[in-house]
């Protein structure tokens, strides 16, 4: 974690930048977390994934100190989130559902209401203006802005401070593609420089490319977690794509490795989720060299869809029960 | 050459003269000026701002032409356009804080703003810094208006009012006007963080100040006599309440505001 300028000290013994131990939360007669347990460690970039419902927003919220547990403990960086104890705004970012704006002061005014409410530079207001590109579009009223450009300054606004730690909701959400690189690029840079990311995203090809942990949560608790290459029943296989398929299957099939063709493509199941011993994409290529076999495509398969799939299947309703077995 | 005044930078540029820059020295009253700022561009400000002072102005112009006298001070129409200020005044201001502190929780800007310091009662003191700067803005305004369009009438009208504008009655007028508008202010601002909204809150100060007293209060006469509307317009000078009791009135009631609104926010959680 870096050096802390403003003079706030983090107490030595926190490990976890976010920590909710069987964290229970109510609104009304709806269980919406069921005894959370989520520990985001310093330097991580952790994607919380799931279907809509799953309690993730309320988990986060939860994580902020916005709303308090009825049971379970909550840390952010170290202390009680809700706690008033400090005299110092903490170092962390936000964007929590729709962007907050107030709609009469510019982009650029509102950055500045954030820093200062952040006891941050004022500086922090044209440096994040540069890293998202906003540019003069910062002069006009925020009231003015499109869906999208509304998301972009309220994630400007998170990375204010700089913090140490980003809680940021589905933040790609209404954001043009270029944006969504340049977001998903800041937020690398933000974990290799030390910082830490929390983030819930539907968006599974981002979380399974950016993120060094992903949880999977429904139901208001945590299903599974770990590396995204590691999650669900995807994890370990390959797709290959090689102008003879059957010759790549044979070569593969030596050795011995579970192998199949689909849609053209040569699926490569090398072992599964943290085996010991498991063979990676180069491996798999010097066995096609050494049959003179080059593919022009070999890469991992996405886990986090299969994952994500396989968690929620068991979440469905079941199936209606087909009228021969109905009792009349 | 710059200096610092009560948390603000005040500057010199050579031959422009003094200047207050719009940097403060300290962020929360730097926030605060970027809210000032923010209020001085929404049109139900200006609104409510134009609505008052042609209210005052209108009324005084009647009293100039029918002779019958403005808010029991006679031809003293400078006295008669403050007294408009404290009441019904200070409830109309009541109303139009609790719609500008109310809709910061439709922004959703409480959100952004807790999650980076999660100190309730620092949000609660922004929000009614926020109104005490209105409510500044509001008296000075009204203030000045009153007094000069009382004053052109006067002299236009060949009134004979029977004190000088600077006498020791328009002083107390004015000065109550200031305390009214900070204390209905500040139940603006409360009722709206309590309440999480702008339609609630301008709800609640509306109900309070129309319905409990101006018509269930005076239902009951032991009632009546405590009152903030009693006491402001006491405090102006009208009235036959206690001139003390209208000053306990008005320290209780902004204690009572006060600290029941921070007691409620304190706990706040942000559901929305």
């Amino acid at each position: 974690m870096r050096p802390q300028p403003s003079g706030e000290r983090r107490p030595a013994t926190a490990a976890a930048a976010v920590e909710l131990a069987g964290v229970y939360r109510r609104f009304g007669r709806t269980l919406v977390l069921a005894g959370l347990d989520l520990s985001v460690e310093e330097g991580e970039l952790y994607g919380l994934i799931g279907p809509n419902g799953a309690g993730k927003t309320t988990a986060l919220r939860v994580a902020l100190g916005l709303l308090a547990a009825d049971a379970g403990q909550a840390r952010l960086l170290g202390r009680d989130p809700r706690s008033a104890a400090g005299a110092r705004p903490r170092r962390v970012g936000s964007l929590i559902e729709a962007p907050a704006l107030s709609p009469r002061l510019s982009g650029r005014e509102y950055l500045l209401l954030i820093a200062r409410w952040a006891h941050a530079p004022e500086a922090e207001a044209d440096r994040v203006v540069g890293l998202l590109g906003l540019g003069r579009m910062t002069d006009r009223p925020t009231a003015t802005y499109s869906t999208g450009m509304r998301q972009v300054l309220a994630t400007a606004a998170a990375l204010v401070g700089p913090p140490d730690l980003l809680v940021l909701d589905e933040p790609t959400v209404g954001l043009d593609p270029g944006h969504r690189r340049r977001l998903n690029d800041l937020l690398g840079d933000h974990v290799a420089r030390g910082g830490t990311v929390l983030l819930s995203s539907h968006q599974l090809d981002d979380a399974e490319r950016l993120c060094t942990r992903v949880g999977l949560m429904a139901a208001g608790r945590l299903l599974e977690e770990g590396p995204p290459t590691e999650l669900g029943p995807a994890a370990g296989r390959f797709e290959i794509t090689v102008g003879d398929p059957e010759a790549a299957l044979a070569a593969l099939r030596a050795l011995p490795l579970i192998c199949w063709r689909d849609n053209g493509k040569v699926v490569v199941e090398t072992g599964g989720p943290y085996q010991v011993g498991r063979l990676d994409g180069s491996a798999i290529a010097r066995v096609l060299a050494e049959a003179g076999i080059y593919p022009s495509d070999l890469r991992r398969s996405p886990t986090l869809e299969l994952a994500y799939a396989a968690a929620t299947s068991a979440l469905a309703p079941e199936p209606l029960p087909r009228p021969a077995e109905v009792a009349w | 050459m710059s200096r610092a005044v009560a948390g603000w930078r005040v500057r010199w540029w050579g031959g422009q003269g003094r200047r207050l820059a719009a940097r403060p020295g300290h962020p929360f009253a730097g926030t605060v000026a970027l809210r000032a700022r923010e209020l001085a561009r929404r049109p139900l400000v200006a609104a409510a701002f134009a609505l008052q002072a042609t209210a005052v102005a209108t009324a005084e112009l009647l009293a100039a032409v029918t002779g019958d006298g403005l808010a029991g001070a006679g031809d003293d129409l400078v006295l008669g356009g403050l007294r408009l200020i404290v009441a019904p005044g200070g409830l109309v201001f009541g109303v139009l804080v609790a719609a500008v502190v109310g809709a910061e929780f439709g922004w959703a800007t409480e959100r952004a703003l807790l999650a980076r310091d999660p100190r309730r009662l620092r949000f609660a003191g922004y929000q009614l810094a926020v109104a005490a700067v209105l409510a500044v803005a509001w008296w000075a305004a009204q203030s000045l208006l009153a007094v000069a369009a009382a004053a052109l009438l006067q002299a236009g009208g060949g009134i004979v009012a029977g004190a000088a504008w600077s006498a020791p009655a328009h002083r107390a007028a004015l000065g109550a006007a200031l305390v009214v508008t900070l204390v209905y202010g500040l139940l603006g601002a409360a009722c709206a963080l309590v309440l999480r909204g702008a339609l609630a809150g301008v709800v609640a100060v509306g109900a309070y100040g129309l319905l409990v007293e101006l018509v269930l209060a005076p239902q009951w006469a032991a009632a009546s006599g405590w009152t903030l509307h009693a006491a402001a317009t006491r405090l102006a000078g009208q009235g036959d309440i206690p001139l003390g009791r209208a000053v306990l009135v008005i320290m209780v009631a902004a204690g009572v505001i006060l600290a029941g609104c921070l007691a409620l926010y304190a706990r706040r959680q942000v559901r929305d």
